[in-house]
């Protein structure tokens, strides 16, 4: 999944129709309506309208989520210091600027 | 705002918790906050469509320096709009170093949490209407009256950049399991009301109660946890936000 999630991979990350659901979050992110209207066929047709409009707020929420977080220097949960070496670089976020001033305590 | 007239003439299964979420938020940016007048705050939103319409600036071209860019009579002051542009078009170039360059000698920290509790409501509900197609929500008319220049007790400088203040009232739900309130939903502290929007938001379109409120394995809606948990975590990605 990580590798999913880093967009290393282009696979479904061992998440039912994970890459469905990784296409809609690029598409979102390049405001690409072509591409946002391609996934949304094919989502709709894997899972249903509902699981597309979900998924779109879903998105949407870490529209918000990201700017607060990035925007105010949240620093990282006790609970995310030990995965978050880890994970951070497996999908690529030790690049991040925000990696260097994102607080860990 | 009422929920049925925020997506008028459309017929998506669009859960009834979104629509009240995002028809309160629409709602509260047309009245007075804390910091900055309802004008204001619209001016925010505005700010938000029209940074996000423009032709890309590059992050280290602040808007307020580009001639005929911003009007002369604009309600916001500059540190507002250049804060605007870059938290809505180069997030991952957000740094201490910038946050200092703003706080305090071009908005006073309670300004700047309201604001990036404001943009941050104003990127999640465009980007939901965007994406499915349909209008952005239409703003109200401003309501009368004046901030209420308060500043929660316990307010200071924590672990955040910004100053935080404890979080005082019991909508945090999973406190009987012992867990104590993620950094994320401390951030906007300093400006209540923001905060409580962005608890709200979550629990409309996110997991009610947060991350930690159930189990990895639930189904919510149409969506299994970790279908849910690839799309945040994806997108977080795509925004470089290291949190």
């Amino acid at each position: 999944m990580l590798q999913v999630v880093g967009g290393v991979d282009r696979g479904d990350g061992g998440i039912s129709h994970g890459d469905l659901l990784v296409r809609l979050c690029e598409a979102m992110f390049a405001e690409d309506s072509e591409a946002i209207a391609e996934v949304r066929a094919e989502l709709v047709a894997a899972m249903s309208e509902a699981a597309f409009v979900d998924a779109v707020a879903v998105g949407s929420l870490f529209y918000l989520m990201t700017r607060v977080a990035s925007g105010t220097g949240t620093p990282l949960d006790s609970f995310m210091l030990e995965p978050a070496g880890k994970v951070a670089e497996l999908i690529g976020a030790n690049q991040f600027a925000s990696r260097s001033d994102t607080p860990t305590s | 705002m009422s929920a049925e007239s925020i997506y008028p003439d459309q017929d998506l299964p669009i859960r009834q918790e979104i629509l009240d979420a995002q028809s309160a938020a629409v709602s509260h940016w047309a009245l007075p906050g804390a910091w900055w007048s309802a004008r204001e705050r619209l001016a925010i939103v505005k700010e938000v469509r029209i940074a996000r319409d423009a032709e890309e600036l590059p992050p280290w071209i602040a808007p307020t320096t580009v001639d005929g860019l911003i009007p002369d009579d604009h309600p916001l002051p500059g540190g507002a709009i250049d804060a605007i542009w870059r938290l809505t078009n180069h997030l991952g170039t957000i740094t201490r170093r910038w946050y200092e360059s703003l706080v305090p000698d071009r908005l006073s920290a309670e300004e700047y949490v309201e604001l990036v509790g404001v943009v941050g409501q104003v990127n999640l509900v465009d980007r939901f209407a965007d994406a499915l197609g349909l209008d952005r929500p239409k703003l109200p008319a401003p309501k009368e009256g004046e901030p209420t220049r308060t500043v929660p007790e316990g307010a200071g400088l924590n672990a955040h950049w910004v100053p935080t203040a404890p979080v005082v009232d019991a909508s945090w739900l999973p406190t009987d399991k012992g867990i104590d309130v993620p950094n994320v939903r401390k951030a906007l502290s300093l400006v209540p009301a923001e905060r409580i929007m962005q608890w709200t938001l979550i629990d409309a379109h996110y997991v009610a109660g947060g991350a930690l409120a159930d189990n990895f394995r639930d189904k919510h809606w149409s969506l299994d946890r970790p279908q849910i948990e690839l799309i945040g975590a994806r997108t977080s990605t795509l925004n470089e936000c290291f949190y």
